[in-house]
């Protein structure tokens, strides 16, 4: 599983912003489909895994879970989930940024 | 309807599983390499196969989080866990991206070396038993041998499968060569401890007749097992 350290796998960059809001497991596999237009599916064990790891690290939290009205477990980041999620975040703008040296390439 | 099937292999038992559904017959229970079915409507269900954390039991949460998925427990068997779901559009999957895909295997591929090592142990133990005049535990230690070859075999698929997702990772082709070792083995190995454990309650021909049959079994093993590698 990625390190801390690491950059984020894809699953779990969706995963982080598919609970920005309160999301079940279900929703959660919903959202991230709609966002990448079907390219990325989260299958039950790679979704069950992540969140496992996530909760352990404590950036998501269990925000709900009513099991007398069969309401469905949801899931909420944290502080620290938010924290990983901006490290990575500008990880990538980085990478962007640095993408434009490659333009100036393509412009001689 | 039962059926008796064993293996080691989950990606195969899976693949006859969903096999099965199709053919009309929903798997419902497993004991000892018994597998229980019940006719449904062709291909009503998909199976895949979990590996738990835990040894013969799963988690609250991983019932939960099954359950709200619509994905339905049909059986937990030591680490091992059996799922169906209803089929739909989509094929049920379980691992997705090559990291979670990578996780499974590899610690599928730890269950199988730690069973490895213990029966490595009981095999020595048995061995010294056996030389101490405890006659019999030459059988068992050539049934145990077999199942230290399919352990090795066993081992040998995780490693296969986790070199080529590691080559789906990296875009690099690890260096590896096939190293199955023939199930003529194991079978030989097998007829040969059941020799030993009737040689004293039947007849010359009949205990010289098992014995061929194990060496020529064994031959043919050790043949097959070389002619792979070369190729």
């Amino acid at each position: 599983m990625a390190e801390r350290d690491n950059p984020l796998t894809e699953a779990f960059f969706y995963i982080l912003l598919a609970v920005r809001k309160p999301n079940h497991g279900y929703g959660i596999t919903q959202e991230v489909e709609t966002l990448t237009g079907g390219r990325l599916i989260l299958g039950a064990g790679t979704l069950y895994g992540a969140l496992q790891t996530m909760l352990n690290r404590g950036w998501i939290t269990v925000y709900s879970e009513d099991t007398s009205s069969r309401k469905k477990k949801e899931y909420l980041i944290t502080k620290s989930g938010l924290e990983a999620f901006r490290t990575e975040k500008s990880r990538l703008e980085e990478l962007l940024k640095h993408a434009k040296l490659m333009e100036e390439r393509e412009d001689d | 309807m039962t059926k008796f099937k064993l293996y080691f292999d989950k990606d195969e038992e899976t693949k006859w599983l969903n096999q099965m559904s199709q053919e009309g017959w929903a798997m419902t229970g497993f004991f000892m390499g018994f597998y229980s079915f019940g006719k449904c409507e062709p291909g009503k269900y998909e199976y895949q196969i979990d590996f738990g954390d835990r040894f013969g039991t799963v988690s609250n949460e991983y019932r939960e989080f099954m359950r709200e998925s619509d994905i339905e427990i049909v059986q937990n068997w030591g680490f091992w866990i059996i799922l169906r779901r209803v089929a739909s559009d989509q094929p049920f999957e379980l691992y997705t991206d090559v990291d979670s895909a990578l996780e499974h295997y590899k610690k599928i591929r730890n269950m199988f070396k730690v069973c490895f090592i213990v029966e490595l142990l009981c095999t020595l133990f048995e061995l010294v038993a056996a030389t101490q005049g405890f006659y019999i535990g030459y059988a068992f230690v050539l049934l145990l041998i077999a199942l230290l070859i399919v352990l090795i075999n066993a081992i040998t698929k995780q490693n296969e499968t986790i070199a080529l997702l590691e080559e789906r990772k990296t875009g690099i082709r690890p260096e590896y060569s096939r190293k199955n070792i023939s199930m003529l083995i194991p079978c030989g190995l097998l007829v040969n401890g059941c020799a030993l454990m009737i040689q004293e309650s039947v007849s010359a021909p009949i205990r010289n007749t098992v014995q061929i049959v194990a060496i020529v079994l064994m031959l043919a093993g050790l043949y097959l097992t070389f002619k792979n590698r070369k190729e």
